[in-house]
């Protein structure tokens, strides 16, 4: 994406002009989805918090200073969001993507019947990582997010999450040892 | 767990995260090519990152579009939305034949004549300039009577008499010159008209003349033409009658 386009837009933002915001929004929106997706695991909660994003970026725009990276202050917005959220939550609420799509989804035999086995695969793959996800503080799933499906650096995720860089460090060496108890055995 | 095992495998995560120096690296290699439970350590982690890797990301399942926030009633606005809205009436009405008058009774509105009177108009133009002068005129009038009844309040009973007789012999001339002007206006109107008609009617006269004059000329062309014709016909008819003799 042209960052030159991405400046425009957010200028025309910063005067008040929603059209060009939404071109923010249409390039910004499946990233934020995801984000949202994976640490809060539910779809439905994912689509709200991910509209509620949008209306916080908007109303807090003209606040973007253009010297940082747009997708550092998008980032920061919709992680904080979700780690409200999830705080919020009731004590012992536990959600995964499995439980939340068991009671709607159709049977497994119609699901392999409509769509491709690769597809399905990815889907049990993604719900089997979520999973595991689910089980790991909230503050190192943060991180994890902004490392491994965001790829940044050390010094990036300490910009977003505006903490220190060795408690980075710290929160990302605990949560990936958690991960690989869930998800590295079957290796 | 050797404690050197224990070691290296803090080292494993930090390799797969970018987190170590060349020479860390090279050591940890090493170790990784002598030590089995080592590897399986590793090959664990590199699991788990390929998972990571290969879980993909959703479709969003509509939009995040936002829209512009309904605004509040504002009383101005709506001041403002009746006076573009009583502009926009009259504005039709000037264009269209829409017809907004005053009357004794009120306000009526009409949608325009199915005529429309050229010498009607000009009357009703004319009137309602005349009106509009009188009023002018009424008002002037009403102005000077405050003023004037304003300076009998600080003027002495001599020098409002003064002043009132002054007024009066001011009035009588202003008076005497406007009759004199119309006199004057009408006498020069009427030789202007006078001397239009003279000038038109020596320019009819003139006109006539030539027209009779063209009239005769071609009469007596005619004429010439017509005894040529006689004197060409008598010939043919002598040489004829001869032929038969």
């Amino acid at each position: 994406m042209d960052s030159d386009q991405e400046n425009f837009w957010i200028a025309a933002s910063q005067r008040g002009d929603t059209r060009a915001f939404n071109r923010l929004v249409l390039k910004w929106e499946k990233t934020v989805y995801n984000v949202a997706l994976r640490m809060l695991r539910d779809r439905e909660e994912a689509a709200e918090a991910t509209q509620e994003v949008f209306l916080l970026a908007f109303r807090s725009i003209r606040r973007f200073r253009r010297d940082s990276k747009f997708s550092t202050w998008i980032y920061r917005i919709v992680l904080n969001h979700c780690l409200t959220r999830v705080k919020q939550r009731p004590p012992g609420t536990h959600l995964s993507l499995e439980d939340a799509s068991a009671g709607e989804s159709p049977a497994p035999q119609l699901r392999i019947a409509e769509t491709q086995v690769s597809e399905l695969m990815q889907l049990e793959q993604r719900n089997r990582v979520w999973a595991a996800l689910s089980h790991v503080p909230v503050d190192q799933q943060a991180v994890i997010e902004l490392k491994f499906f965001q790829e940044m650096t050390f010094e990036e995720i300490a910009a977003v999450l505006e903490v220190p860089l060795s408690t980075i460090k710290s929160r990302l060496y605990s949560g990936l040892e958690m991960l690989k108890i869930r998800l590295g055995s079957e290796a | 767990m050797k404690s050197e095992c224990s070691e290296h495998q803090k080292k494993i995560a930090a390799s797969f995260l970018g987190d170590l120096t060349k020479e860390e690296k090279q050591a940890l290699e090493v170790h990784l090519a002598t030590c089995s439970l080592c590897r399986s350590e590793q090959e664990s982690y590199a699991h788990t990152i390929q998972q990571l890797a290969v879980a993909g990301e959703e479709d969003v399942p509509h939009h995040f579009f936002i829209y512009p926030e309904k605004q509040s009633f504002n009383p101005w606005q709506a001041v403002l939305a009746t006076a573009a809205a009583l502009i926009l009436l009259f504005g039709t009405a000037t264009v269209s034949r829409l017809q907004i008058r005053s009357n004794p009774s009120g306000w009526s509105i009409s949608f325009g004549r199915s005529d429309l009177d050229p010498t009607a108009l000009k009357e009703e133009i004319l009137k309602a300039a005349e009106r509009k002068n009188q009023e002018s005129r009424a008002a002037w009038i009403r102005e000077m009577q405050t003023e004037i009844a304003r300076s009998h309040d600080s003027l002495t009973q001599q020098e409002a008499l003064q002043l009132t007789s002054a007024l009066a012999r001011m009035d009588s001339r202003i008076t005497g010159r406007i009759a004199d002007s119309e006199g004057h206006v009408r006498n020069d109107t009427q030789k202007l008209v006078s001397d239009m008609y003279r000038t038109v009617a020596q320019q009819r006269a003139q006109d006539l003349e030539g027209i009779n004059l063209r009239f005769d000329s071609t009469e007596a062309s005619n004429a010439i033409q017509s005894r040529r014709t006689n004197e060409v016909l008598g010939t043919l008819l002598e040489v004829a009658d001869l032929k038969l003799r």
